[in-house]
């Protein structure tokens, strides 16, 4: 392998992440964990989940930001947790088909508001000319 | 020769697609247009990924959509011409997907509005669980696995239990 194909190969590999949030609610949505994802269109990586309640809701957007706790740095927690937290997940379908629909329709949308927006614009400026 | 490598770039810088607004093909077409001498003298020493990498960073740091498509012809084209042909040449090159044709996978139902930057998947799950995915179509890509900064990630609102304060 020469020095050139080595350094392409090194650059393709670097995959760009899109995040992504997965709330689960039960008890007409009086609790809910909020899953804050991440994938590269094949995996999917947690960062952080936190726990909310119908009664923290209730408080003021502000209020509630400042004060719930954000859940603990995912990092650090147990491997085995984390582990069972992405089990938890892909047992409700947020798995690597999922993921890579997700990142599709990333692109889809981008391309289909893109097209929107140049449409617009020409519009506007049309108009002006 | 440098069509080859930017065929292969394409895939490797799609954060810089998402940041720049723009298309992979649009994209391509203005990496190569952007590419100068110093690029292609650092191709010789790194590779052409990497030079296409540079000039597009510097691309679209320093100008535009608009600014690329309209210098060239600019005393000749106005901006609603160029802006048409951006425009068809979009439309007729960009073929979504299988994976979009297909639709999301079951059970999970999408749920979009035109115009709308928000995407949201929704489906249920056991007797009493609701499940729902959300993202920003407008978001750049951010480098999947590095040391990254504690993630903050924007809070989602409660459709059915908003407490509102005149209520």
């Amino acid at each position: 392998m020469t020095t050139e194909d080595s350094s392409v190969e090194i650059e393709d590999d670097e995959e760009a992440a899109l995040h992504f949030i997965v709330n689960v609610s039960k008890g007409d949505g009086g609790e809910m964990l909020e899953f804050s994802c991440a994938t590269d269109g094949e995996t999917v990586e947690v960062r952080n989940v936190r726990y909310e309640s119908l009664s923290d809701a209730e408080e003021d957007d502000a209020d509630l930001l400042a004060a719930t706790y954000p859940g603990p740095n995912y990092d650090e927690l147990d491997e085995t947790v984390q582990e069972e937290f992405h089990r938890y997940l892909e047992a409700r379908g947020v798995d690597h088909v999922l993921a890579n629909y997700v990142a599709e329709l990333h692109v889809h949308k981008e391309q289909t508001l893109y097209v929107d927006w140049i449409s617009k614009v020409q519009g506007f400026v049309g108009a002006k000319e | 020769m440098f069509r080859s490598a930017l065929r292969r770039a394409r895939t490797a810088l799609q954060p810089l697609v998402t940041g720049a607004r723009a298309s992979a093909p649009h994209v391509e077409r203005r990496a190569l247009s952007t590419l100068c001498a110093s690029d292609l003298a650092a191709a010789g020493r790194v590779s052409p990924v990497a030079a296409v990498r540079t000039a597009l960073r510097r691309d679209i740091h320093h100008s535009s959509l608009l600014h690329d498509v309209a210098s060239t012809d600019s005393s000749e084209k106005g901006l609603y011409q160029v802006l048409g042909e951006e425009l068809e040449h979009e439309r007729s090159t960009y073929v979504p997907s299988e994976i979009i044709a297909a639709g999301p996978p079951a059970p999970f139902e999408l749920i979009e509005s035109d115009g709308d930057c928000e995407i949201t998947l929704v489906r249920t799950y056991g007797d009493d669980e609701e499940i729902s995915i959300t993202f920003n179509a407008a978001e750049v890509r951010a480098p999947f696995r590095t040391t990254h900064p504690p993630f903050h990630p924007p809070r989602t609102r409660r459709r059915s239990h908003h407490h509102h304060p005149n209520n």
